[in-house]
Formats: C-alpha cells, structure tokens, sequence
C-alpha cells in the first residue's frame, strides 16, 4: 500500500478496497446519489425519500477528520461532493482515496464495532451520513423498509467475508511459494 | 431539508455564535421564566414518553404529522374525560375535608396531645400543645400561600400553551434533535450522535415505567383506601400514585397523609395502622411483580440527592419542579455518567 498525503488525485483502489467502498459516478440530487449506494437498491422513490429525511448533512473542510481508527462507529457516510481519504493509523498508511459516490462506515451500522481506519477529507467535502439511531428508529417506524435495508447490509458484509476470504487464501499461496 | 442544508452550509464561527446563543438563551428563560421552562420540560417529558405511540402509528402507515395528532387528540380526550368523571368527584371530598368538623378533628388533637405528654412526661421533658403549636404554624404560613396566588394565576395561564407545546414537540420532536445536532461542530458530531442514542436507550424504558409504576400504586392506593372506608380516598389515592414517583420519600408521603387523614377525620388508630400495612402491602407488590414487569433498567440514585433534587426542583419552579425533579435529576445522571464513560472511548481533536 502506497503512503501518500492529503490533496493527492483520486486514483483507483485496489480490488479488495473497490470491494468495499464501492465508487460510483457522480450524481446532482440526494436522492440520485441514494441510488447507486448498494445499501439503498431496489428501494422505491418513497423508501428513498423516508431515507433521505433521516440523513445528516455534513460539510467537513480539507484535512478535517471524519472519525478516527478506534472511535466507536455510529454509522456510515456517503460522499456528495468532494473526495476523502481512509488511512490506517498510527503510520498514517493511505488506504485509498474516495471520490464522489462512494461510501464508507456502513459496518458500524450494525454494530457499535470501533472504526477500522480514519476518515479525513482532503477537499472541501460534503457527506451524507446515515446513522445506527436514525436506522433503528426506522426499522420500529417502518419494518419493511429496515427489512430492506437489513437485507443489503448483510449482503455486503458476506460479499466482504468472501472478499477476505479470497485475499487470506492468496496470502497463505504467496506465503507458501515464498518458502 | 432546505433549511437543514443551508445551516450546514453557514461558516464554522457562526454555527458556533447560533450554538452559544441557544444555550444562553435557554439559560436566560430558565432564571427569568422558570414557570414556562418547568411547562416546557414537563412538555418535553410527556412527549417523549408518547413518542411510541406515534411510532406505532407510524408503522401503520400514518405520516408523522397524522399519528401525533391522533395521539394528541387521544391524550386530549383521555384527560377530559378523568376531568369529567373524577374532577367532581375529587372536588367534592376536597370540599369535605375543607369542611371539615372542626370540633371532631380538635377532639383527635387533643387525645393525641394527652398521649404524647403522657409519653414526654416519663421522659421527664417539657409539655408540647399540639393544637397551638399547628396552628402558629398554619398563622405564619397561611399569608405566603397567599402571596404565591397571582403566580398561580399567571401560571395557570401559561397551562394554556401546555397542549401545544406537547403538540409540536410530538410532532416536531425528531426533527428538533436533528436540527440540534446539526449546530455540533464536526469533532463532537459523532460522538453527540451516540450519547443521545445511548441517553434514550436507558431512559426510554426508566421513564415511561416511572409512569406506568405511578399509575398502578395510584389505583392500588384509591382501591386500598376505599376498602377501608377512608374519607377522600380520591385525592388522597392520586397524591399517593403521583408522590410514587419520587424514590424513598414519595411512598412513605403517600402513607403519612393518608393516615393524617384518617386521624383528623375522626378514624380510629386501628384504621392507621390498616392503612399502613396496605401500604407496605403495595409497596412490596410494586417492588416484586410492577417494577420489575414494567423498568427493564434502573437508575440509581443515591437518596440524598433525591431530597436535594425535589427541595431545589420546588423551591425553583413550585409545584411543577417538584413533579420534574426526579426526571430530570435521573436524565442529568445519565448524560453526565454516559458522556464520561463514552467520552473516554473516542479521541477529540482540538478546535
């Protein structure tokens, strides 16, 4: 993993990384951009909007942390203008850098899990978060869009158990032909 | 949306300005209208504590707006119909007891004095005069009730903003909070978020058990002091459910004015005694079978910041501070006591 500081071009992620914080293009509305989030698929125009009402607008400025590596994760952001980038601490090691479209945190939506890396914008950057309260409160308001929601959560945390997976199986290859 | 947006948008200071304003603002209404800001807390209580009944609308498919208006006319009509029914009632054997035959109540007194000095004497201290010492008591007590009237005057018409307020806050309740959180600087967002959600999840559950526990003791309460044919075992029984909710004084208050009651109305000590085993009796029913059916999680609060809490909640807000104390001494704890142990867990970066 490359090391490289904040204002740097977006470049593309690794395999594993595009995995996991999913890029997508950039779109003019909330409601366009709750489109093409893989947590918000297959919801109607009126799922989206009851998501859309519940979100938290954040504006952070260039080097201003989004959370840090260890804090406890209260839930995911999406990223509406700008570009972030996900590093791990204490060497401060560029994970990758998240352009328009992207979004991260979505474990801690879950769970109150410690966040695995920090988030910093590197631009003036505006966020879309969707916090565990808001998502909790919607799962007892309107069970079956939480079902939903529920639903695509647990998908993308299998497809990055078999993401892992994968990468552990490459590893223990590259390990055994290095010996 | 459009008005949350252009709040993230204003620069950093001036969100910061619109945050200290708010805190100092709230601050100023708390010392110079203390009346409204103990109605806007009891408001926000009864809101927040009918919060899952509109979300239980909700998930019937209602709109917000709809389902707290559904639970406001609900409430409305609920509270006029106890008015209704028990107000003449209550109102009634108040007007008793006001009544009340003076010459009975002296008799009680006075066999009362008889037994205590009978009591002091072999103790060799001086003899008390129950009576004259009562009513040099009431004598200098009596003008400030009566100073206090035209606050009660003003404070009754405040009780005419007391719908809307727990109107609004229902219905707006849940944007209020975002609006809130969205005046906290980015360092502290998170970490806001989380304290709110960890807040509601304990008191959430204390709070409205708090009220179910209350209402059961009053019935229980009413019931007991009908079975003994205790006079104005209306307003005595409501008195003992309400004072229920403050821990460790408010059950033994709801006993000793019941037996007062009995005493001065004429009943004999053996009555007294019934009263406070039923009392006892529904204090251990409380404990055992309501508390535990209804409070999934206690707060703990040592007794004498109870006290200090209900003395300072009355001598600063009257009758209404008295009511909220407790709540919001419990509401304080857990804030104070969540936001230490929660801040411990993250690392603020200055500015």
């Amino acid at each position: 993993m490359q090391n490289r500081h904040f204002g740097s071009e977006v470049t593309p992620m690794s395999g594993f990384w595009s995995n996991i914080f999913l890029s997508n293009p950039k779109k003019d509305s909330t409601l366009d951009l709750l489109k093409t989030i893989p947590v918000f698929e297959d919801l109607n125009s009126r799922e989206l909007q009851a998501v859309e009402r519940i979100l938290y607008r954040r504006t952070f400025s260039p080097g201003e942390i989004i959370f840090r590596q260890g804090d406890p994760g209260v839930g995911m952001y999406m990223l509406g203008e700008g570009e972030v980038e996900i590093r791990s601490e204490p060497d401060h090691v560029v994970l990758t850098t998240l352009g328009v479209g992207s979004f991260f945190g979505e474990v801690s939506l879950l769970n109150e899990v410690p966040r695995s890396a920090t988030a910093a914008a590197s631009t003036e950057c505006v966020l879309w978060g969707f916090f565990r309260p808001e998502l909790m409160d919607l799962i007892e308001r309107r069970p079956k869009l939480g079902v939903k929601i529920l639903l695509h959560l647990a998908q993308i945390a299998g497809k990055r158990l078999v993401a892992v997976d994968v990468e552990l199986r490459d590893m223990r290859i590259r390990d055994s032909e290095v010996r | 949306m459009m008005s949350l947006e252009s709040t993230s948008r204003a620069p950093r200071w001036g969100i910061r300005i619109v945050g200290v304003g708010t805190v100092a603002l709230i601050l100023a209404l708390a010392v110079l209208l203390p009346g409204l800001v103990a109605l806007l807390i009891l408001g926000a209580l009864i809101a927040y504590l009918l919060d899952p009944a509109v979300q239980h609308l909700e998930r019937r498919g209602f709109n917000r707006t709809a389902a707290a208006s559904m639970v406001f006319a609900g409430l409305s009509l609920l509270v006029i119909s106890v008015l209704i029914v028990l107000v003449p009632a209550v109102v009634a054997q108040f007007d008793e007891l006001l009544t009340l035959d003076v010459s009975r109540a002296t008799a009680t007194f006075e066999s009362m004095n008889v037994t205590i000095n009978s009591w002091i004497g072999k103790l060799g201290l001086e003899e008390v005069d129950l009576l004259d010492s009562l009513l040099t008591y009431l004598g200098e007590r009596i003008p400030s009730i009566i100073a206090v009237l035209p606050d009660a005057l003003s404070f009754i018409g405040s009780l005419a903003l007391f719908p809307f307020i727990i109107f609004f806050l229902l219905k707006d309740g849940r944007m209020l909070k975002k609006t809130t959180l969205l005046l906290v600087p980015n360092n502290y967002f998170e970490f806001s978020l989380g304290l709110l959600f960890k807040m509601d999840l304990q008191l959430g559950n204390y709070l409205r058990g708090q009220l179910i526990e209350a209402f059961v003791v009053g019935v229980l309460s009413i019931a007991a002091l009908w079975i003994l044919d205790v006079p104005y075992f209306l307003p005595v029984g409501i008195f003992a459910g309400a004072a229920n909710v403050v821990p460790y004084l408010g059950p033994s208050t709801g006993a000793i004015t019941a037996v007062i009651v009995i005493l001065v109305s004429g009943g004999s000590p053996a009555t007294a005694v019934l009263i406070v085993v039923l009392f006892i009796l529904i204090q251990l029913l409380d404990n055992g079978i309501v508390q535990p059916l209804v409070i999934s999680r206690k707060i703990k609060m040592h007794p004498l910041l109870i006290l200090v809490s209900v003395v300072a909640g009355g001598q600063l807000f009257g009758f209404l501070g008295l009511l909220v104390a407790v709540p919001v001494i419990a509401i304080l704890k857990v804030f104070i006591v969540e936001s230490i142990g929660y801040s411990r867990r993250y690392r603020f970066q200055p500015g």
